[in-house]
């Protein structure tokens, strides 16, 4: 339930100490925030009940 | 219902200020094949709250949070993890949640990072437990993430999400995230 951010090593070898270091220089919409849906409070009743059978019976 | 989480204890505190985590609260339970489990929960700036967990006996892997244990458990042990969310909100009235499924050694072997099988097991349980009038419910199935904004949160700030996506995105690499493990996976198989 979880990412390690761990540290890494280029292609060259160098490594990289931390994810920390390596901010983000992209412009415009990051693909981070394109990624993400927002549901309805409808969405989610939805998918409560069949939500319901697999976290009561899985 | 029948089945209920592990009794669990706080554990203290693990790392502090260390921008955007505020600290990071940790908490242990043995399940019922005695395994201790730690759960980390990182406070972040807008009372964002992460949780994760893994086996005590995987603390110093660097693949502790992608191990599977096959032991049919996971129920009971994400219940758990609720369990502390709960306690958490109980705290912290205004907290938002968050969490990655993280992928699977196989998944990262064959780098399929969107939809993993962590994700599809726990987004079940968020939407079950975290209540659409209380929680803005966010998914992002490309990166395998689930976020539950408070909506007395939204109500202060009404650029939340955009905040939280930011703040992760100034201090992480998120679209790399992963490839310290990839390039962990290369390394055995030449190895091998």
């Amino acid at each position: 339930m979880g990412a390690v951010i761990t540290s890494k090593k280029t292609s060259k070898g160098n490594k990289i100490k931390s994810y920390k270091t390596a901010k983000s220089t992209r412009r415009g919409v990051s693909s981070l925030k394109r990624g993400f849906v927002i549901l309805t409070k409808e969405d989610v009743e939805r998918d409560r009940s069949s939500a319901y059978a697999y976290v009561v019976t899985a | 219902m029948g089945l209920k989480g592990y009794t669990y204890n706080s554990v203290g505190v693990g790392r502090r200020n260390d921008p955007p985590l505020i600290k990071e609260l940790k908490y242990s339970f043995k399940n019922k094949y005695n395994l201790q489990y730690i759960v980390n929960v990182e406070q972040y700036e807008y009372d964002i709250f992460v949780v994760k967990f893994h086996l005590a006996d995987h603390s110093n892997s660097k693949w502790r949070y992608s191990h599977l244990t096959n032991q049919r458990d996971a129920r009971r042990i994400i219940y758990t993890c609720v369990d502390i969310g709960e306690e958490i909100h109980s705290q912290y009235p205004n907290a938002s949640f968050g969490f990655i499924g993280n992928p699977t050694k196989k998944e990262i072997k064959t780098k399929a990072f969107r939809n993993t099988k962590r994700y599809r097991v726990y987004q079940n349980f968020a939407k079950f437990f975290f209540d659409p009038s209380l929680f803005e419910h966010i998914y992002n199935i490309e990166k395998s993430t689930y976020i539950l904004l408070n909506k007395k949160k939204i109500a202060q700030n009404k650029n939340l999400l955009d905040c939280v996506i930011t703040m992760f995105e100034t201090h992480y690499d998120i679209d790399n995230i992963y490839s310290g493990l990839v390039y962990e996976v290369n390394n055995e198989k030449k190895s091998n």
